[in-house]
């Protein structure tokens, strides 16, 4: 059981603003990516799709028991919105990604920190990029954002600190934690280990 | 590896990666919105718990009065949900709405309806009439307050000296009217205001100055940028699925002038008599059966039929008798 998503659950169960605002900006983004690698070419459908998946699960969130992680659980919910949209439409649904792949998803559910040496072997790009948003989005929160804070918008760890209301020290202690969690997350997507620079 | 390597082979991968994709902003507010209504609506709902408790206390008032007394003092719910407001009937289907959308069926506060592939007309409040287009979601705020989160919606307030207020939230902003007859359209980020008559005062999220429009008007706002058309015709194609829907009125035993004056408030036309004679002889025609089913073509060569009164459409003016 993940007990960090279970809380959040029962936050919002009890009535909770402060867990709905968690809650729609943790997974509204996540699951619009989710769906828009399915469909690269229908932004807006990817956001109707995502923000009825989202209604439909907070209406059912008595249901959620907390088996499978929350992204998943909502996953699950996004892909019967999928299919349901695209069922009568010609909407071309991307091919079967990785993430697709239930022992991928089962592994990214249980990620722990493992240190590897392994030599990257880089894909096409293009995947690459795909593969290292998905192991972003499949992080526990806030990993994803706090690595793209540090990496992308070159923020110090007093910033992140302020940001995340925590103490540098625990700033700096979660960083490591996303850095680990991301080298797993991808090394499960791609079979490989990041250790170097990716081939051009 | 050292540690160093570790963290210098993440941070060139995600740089690699760039900024991961974001809904639009106007994408994002209204999910936001949306979603909150579903989760608001969740909380309101009793829980499992609860309603085993509700069917026990039924059972127990069936078997005894004593009994039920003593389930329901220990079983009762802990809290009392309170009866959402209603706020309007559905009062016109066409087309296939939803099962849950049916005739007169109540709108109460805080629901969301969907027409689907259907239209939906709603008497809303004492005068409003609202008409819902194909794939249109509302949301029912209250009395004088209702969310559109996409599709289009026809607002009939009554005429201009009926005093019934309305507010529309759309993404674009806040949408009120001084007696009117206009339509909004939300679709992704844009929101459209149109002016069949009347006025409309748009208040953008912005910031931006209220806007003012008038008959004619129409206003287009996509994030951050308006755009303004004045001067374009208050009927035709783009009114007419308002019309489409609209309550068929009852004309039995209604003066024929009544019937006119309905058919181009609906339509968007204006009304001409060739003659005060034929004015004063509009007033005294009492009209019999019914007109349901009929496009407006049809409606005008019935009646003029059957009260042999010439009924002339021209480039938006519907003629009595015979036009000048």
């Amino acid at each position: 059981m993940n007990h960090a998503d279970q809380e959040l659950v029962d936050r919002l169960l009890r009535a909770d603003a402060q867990a709905f605002d968690e809650f729609f900006n943790e997974y509204y983004p996540k699951l619009y990516r989710f769906v828009k690698r399915r469909a690269p070419n229908d932004a807006a459908g990817a956001e109707d799709i995502a923000q009825g998946t989202l209604c439909r699960s907070l209406e059912s969130l008595r249901g959620y028991r907390g088996e499978a992680a929350l992204f998943t659980w909502l996953c699950t919910l996004c892909r019967r919105e999928m299919s349901k949209r695209w069922r009568d439409t010609d909407v071309a649904v991307g091919a079967m990604l990785a993430e697709d792949d239930p022992e991928v998803r089962a592994a990214l559910e249980s990620l722990v920190a493992n240190e590897g040496a392994d030599p990257l072997v880089a894909a096409d790009r293009a995947q690459l990029r795909d593969a290292i948003r998905v192991a972003l989005d499949y992080l526990p929160a806030p990993y994803g954002d706090v690595l793209e804070w540090k990496y992308l918008r070159d923020m110090s760890i007093g910033e992140i600190a302020r940001r995340l209301g925590r103490s540098p020290k625990a700033a700096e202690s979660l960083l490591t934690r996303a850095r680990e969690a991301f080298r797993e997350a991808f090394a499960l997507l791609t079979n490989e280990r990041p250790t170097g620079n990716p081939a051009p | 590896m050292t540690q160093h390597d570790s963290e210098s082979s993440v941070e060139r991968l995600i740089k690699l990666a760039g900024e991961r994709d974001m809904p639009s902003p106007e994408g994002m507010q209204r999910a936001r919105a949306t979603s909150e209504v579903a989760w608001r609506q969740m909380l309101a709902q009793p829980t499992a718990a609860r309603r085993r408790r509700g069917a026990l206390l039924a059972l127990g008032f069936a078997l005894a009065a004593s009994l039920a007394l003593a389930a329901w003092l220990v079983l009762r719910p802990a809290a009392r949900i309170e009866a959402p407001l209603v706020l309007g009937h559905v009062v016109a289907l066409e087309g296939a709405a939803p099962a849950a959308v049916y005739l007169d069926a109540p709108i109460s506060s805080g629901s969301i309806l969907e027409t689907s592939q259907g239209r939906v007309a709603i008497a809303f409040g004492t005068a409003v009439s609202l008409r819902l287009d194909h794939a249109t979601r509302v949301r029912f705020e209250g009395g004088d307050h209702v969310t559109l989160l996409a599709g289009s919606m026809y607002v009939d307030s009554g005429g201009l000296n009926v005093s019934s207020p309305l507010r529309i939230t759309t993404p674009a902003g806040e949408v009120s009217h001084v007696g009117t007859q206009f339509q909004v359209y939300v679709a992704d980020s844009l929101t459209r205001v149109r002016v069949r008559e009347g006025r409309v005062l748009v208040e953008s999220r912005d910031g931006v100055a209220p806007q003012d429009l008038a008959t004619g008007d129409e206003l287009e706002i996509r994030g951050a940028h308006s755009l303004m058309k004045r001067g374009l015709t208050t009927f035709g194609a783009d009114w007419e699925w308002a019309a489409d829907v609209a309550p068929v009125l009852e004309i039995e035993n209604r003066p024929l002038a009544e019937f006119l004056a309905w058919l181009v408030r609906e339509q968007g036309w204006q009304l001409r008599y060739a003659s005060d004679a034929l004015q004063e002889q509009a007033r005294d025609i009492r009209l019999h059966g019914a007109l349901d089913g009929l496009d407006s073509a049809a409606m005008l060569e019935r009646v003029s039929l059957v009260t042999g009164v010439a009924l002339e459409m021209q480039d938006g003016v519907l003629w009595v008798g015979q036009p000048r």
